[in-house]
């Protein structure tokens, strides 16, 4: 029984030394990203940014996109989200919504409230899909289109979208998010001022839960009063400002959200369209673009642009929120799963080396090695003695992790974007981002740990979430 | 152990210490911005009705005279508002007049500033006001070298719009890197001089900037430039024939030619497509068979191309009907289809 117990403290020392290590790895990695980001938030703080756009809507300068919208069982917002894209400020354009068999009124709704009328069109099949069951087009507003197909799955209904698109650019948007005015155009502009060296874009999201919107536009930003909008409201600045501007910077960009990013047509039709049956479609596309790029040896680029913010609507309750983070979990495996020949592998440069890894270590791992840490903790604060220093050395590293890092972003965008006009909103986001390892952090990370269980067990799909439509 | 626990705990207490004195210096600058914001949004308002009266009728008061850092800028941001809205070479003399009297100086310091944006935003100023008297200064920090990319560009333009001699001489000197975008912002800017300085020079400039000339002649519309063009086509390089032939189909009134049938010809299908678009802008018979030969193009975008310009024509309607009937390519029968459907549909809306 006592070499039981001396195997098992032996075991814990030795186990919680190296997540001590890994720990203090993870925060000096995320620090580096703070203080990248900080210096490039920086340099364009306060820059006019209405000024360079202007000529840019001059339309010989332009160059036109398809947005797509895939839409399964959006009934409730879908006609506030599509009204608001048809008066974006950009010169040409066009809207396709992509009914992926919905069951609910998705397809009556957007024929009645745009009057939709079948045509007949000819679809280059460039990417194969489920098949189309029809195609129509509004008679109010004659760049707005809109296909009736069999569920597929989102990144079937995007590539449908893909093949009925007529312009070289196209944007993937989310059925329940509302652009900022003038987003679309500040999302193209690093596409159009490179000589097309730089093949997908994508912009900040943002969760619109608190602001106010009127007729499919942002009124007045602010921030929701629930605690777990507002935690998630940090991540998604921690996640963005902190982690994409820096990783953006050197060409290490694994994700453009599927919820607003810009794409070229050409690189992703070349690329095989966006991946059937899996969960994290937008970045496995961006791993294979980058794949792409590497294998031929193309002078391509993938950027993040913080400043054009893209609002969508957030889980509000713990069932959905916890849906989402086991959805999220399970796609950045497939993501990585798919890719795994490149994690490591000198031959795809920074991105085999540093950005999978990353992914890989970080990202999809971080949660279980977390995980460990609190139930380490846990069992360190019962043995007492000489291991309650060992417990608080873990708590402090896991405040500095969750917490420390959590108010960084919310300085970053106090810094640069200062998208929130009101001071209480920002005290608000700090007091929050403080309590975030007491709560918030380890609910995420079990639900993290619980997507990797259900990857184990076999589970797949999606998943559904309860909207009420941010724009209706 | 201990050691270890004392150097996480005192990082953790120093990086808190530095997070909330951050906050704390963060939450006072956002209070005073926003009630500097406010007292901005005043001072514009009060200003407003005088401004515009003096840039419609020029009636100037010592109203308008910028003194004090919130007046000045208050000032600023609304000549900017009006700038961008109000046109007019009355308005815009007055615009630039003003600001070179009490401004250039303050512009010219600002430049100078250590903050990139800052800079930037000064250029975009400049742009915006047309400060002339900028221009010497202009050239020398561009001369000076040391100005990050988009400097270079956003000088470029407003040397552009200013008709600055010795432009395109700057232009082939500069180890900038131009965007198409940028090239063609800046020749779109040109005066006729510098624009006929360039056309002179057409063979010694990079392909980039060939390609952005051929397109504001199409955008201009600069028929006058049309020899030109003819003697492009007539060239071996097929890039410029195809963005000859774009530009061309631009214009409006052109004289039918035998020899433009050519390039319906071509091996290259984007050549195709501008020869079938240029039979379209000059609706003329003598094309007429040609487009109903390219609806049967192996290239989708020729078809398409073809279609849509066979709709320019009086009879296209009847036309692509007939070829629906029978035609027998059914790829040019599916083509027809969908244009005669497009065009219903926008008979709906009109």
């Amino acid at each position: 029984m006592d070499s039981f117990l001396d195997g098992l403290l032996a075991f814990i020392d030795a186990f919680g030394w190296i997540i001590i290590v890994y720990m203090m790895v993870i925060i000096g990695f995320y620090l580096f990203l703070l203080v990248v980001s900080l210096v490039q938030l920086r340099r364009s703080y306060k820059l006019d940014e209405n000024e360079p756009y202007e000529e840019l809507l001059e339309i010989s300068y332009t160059k036109p996109v398809s947005i797509l919208v895939p839409a399964y069982n959006e009934e409730a917002g879908i006609y506030g989200s599509v009204r608001s894209l048809l008066s974006i400020n950009y010169p040409e354009f066009e809207v396709i919504v992509i009914n992926d068999g919905s069951s609910d009124g998705t397809l009556q709704t957007m024929i009645d409230r745009f009057q939709m009328v079948p045509v007949r069109k000819v679809i280059r099949e460039q990417i194969a899909t489920e098949p189309v069951r029809a195609v129509y087009q509004s008679r109010l507003h004659d760049n707005l289109f809109l296909i009736d197909k069999l569920n597929g799955g989102k990144a079937d209904a995007l590539n449908a979208g893909i093949n009925l698109s007529r312009y070289p650019y196209f944007c993937s948007l989310d059925g329940d998010s509302v652009l900022e005015r003038g987003a679309f155009l500040k999302v193209i502009k690093p596409i159009l001022d490179s000589n097309e060296d730089i093949i997908a874009s994508g912009g900040s999201i943002r969760i619109a839960n608190g602001c106010r919107i009127e007729s499919g536009e942002i009124a007045e930003v602010g921030l929701s009063d629930k605690p777990l909008v507002i935690m998630q409201e940090i991540e998604y600045l921690r996640a963005f400002l902190m982690g994409r501007v820096g990783l953006s910077r050197h060409n290490l960009l694994l994700i453009v959200s599927g919820a607003f990013g810009v794409f070229a047509k050409y690189w992703v039709v070349e690329a095989g369209g966006y991946k059937k049956n899996t969960v994290g479609e937008d970045m496995e596309l961006v791993v294979r673009l980058h794949r792409m790029i590497k294998e031929r040896k193309l002078n391509k680029r993938i950027v993040y642009v913080p400043d054009p913010v893209c609002w969508t609507e957030a889980p509000e309750s713990m069932k959905y929120l916890r849906r989402q983070r086991n959805r999220w979990h399970r796609g950045l495996w497939e993501s990585l799963w798919a890719h795994r020949k490149m994690i490591g592998n000198p031959k795809y440069g920074s991105i085999g080396l540093v950005s999978l890894p990353y992914f890989l270590f970080l990202e999809l791992l971080g949660p279980v090695v977390e995980a460990a840490a609190y139930l380490l903790m846990l069992l360190s604060f019962i043995l007492g003695g000489t291991y309650l220093e060992f417990a608080l050395i873990l708590l402090a590293l896991s405040i500095l992790y969750g917490s420390v890092l959590s108010i960084g972003a919310v300085v970053l965008e106090e810094w640069s974007l200062q998208k929130y006009p009101r001071v209480r909103d920002v005290l608000s986001l700090f007091f929050f981002a403080l309590t975030e390892s007491l709560w918030y952090r380890p609910l995420t990370v079990w639900w993290r740990v619980e997507g990797l269980w259900q990857l184990i067990r076999g589970k797949r799909g999606w998943g559904d979430m309860k909207r009420k439509g941010v724009s209706a | 152990m201990d050691r270890a626990l004392m150097v996480v705990l005192v990082s953790l207490v120093v990086i808190l210490i530095l997070l909330g004195t951050l906050l704390v210096y963060i939450v006072a600058r956002k209070a005073v911005e926003n009630k500097q914001a406010r007292r901005l949004e005043q001072l514009q308002e009060h200003y407003q009705l005088p401004l515009l009266r003096y840039l419609k009728d020029g009636a100037f008061t010592r109203l308008l005279v910028p003194e004090g850092r919130e007046k000045t800028e208050a000032l600023e941001n609304l000549l900017a508002l009006y700038a961008g809205v109000l046109r007019g070479e009355e308005t815009n003399g007055r615009i630039a007049e003003y600001t070179e009297l009490y401004w250039s100086e303050r512009f010219r310091r600002r430049l100078r500033s250590r903050s990139w944006s800052v800079r930037m935003n000064t250029l975009y100023r400049i742009d915006l006001f047309r400060m002339r008297s900028l221009e010497q200064e202009l050239l020398t920090r561009l001369n000076a070298g040391g100005l990050t990319n988009p400097e270079q560009v956003e000088t470029f333009r407003i040397l552009s719009s200013f008709g600055t001699k010795e432009l395109v001489g700057q232009l082939l000197q500069s180890d900038a890197d131009f965007s198409d975008f940028h090239c063609r912002s800046i020749v779109n800017r040109m005066d006729e001089q510098t624009f006929a300085e360039a056309m002179e020079r057409f063979a010694e400039l990079p392909r980039r900037w060939q390609l952005s000339l051929l397109d504001v002649i199409g955008v201009q519309r600069r028929v006058e430039r049309l020899p030109f063009l003819e003697e492009l086509l007539k060239g071996g390089d097929i890039e410029l024939r195809t963005r000859s032939l774009k530009a061309m189909s631009q214009f409006s009134l052109l004289l039918p030619k035998e020899e433009y049938l050519r390039h319906a010809d071509s091996d290259d299908w984007q050549e195709r497509v501008m020869a079938a678009r240029l039979f379209g802008a000059v609706r003329s018979a003598v094309y007429v068979r040609v487009l109903q030969r390219l609806m049967r193009d192996p290239s989708w975008w020729v078809r398409s191309q073809a279609a849509q310009s066979l709709l320019e024509y009086p009879e296209g309607r009847l036309l692509l009907e007939r070829i629906v009937e029978g035609d027998e390519d059914s790829f040019a029968r599916d083509m027809a289809l969908e244009w005669l459907e497009k065009e219903e549909t926008r008979g709906f809306i009109s």
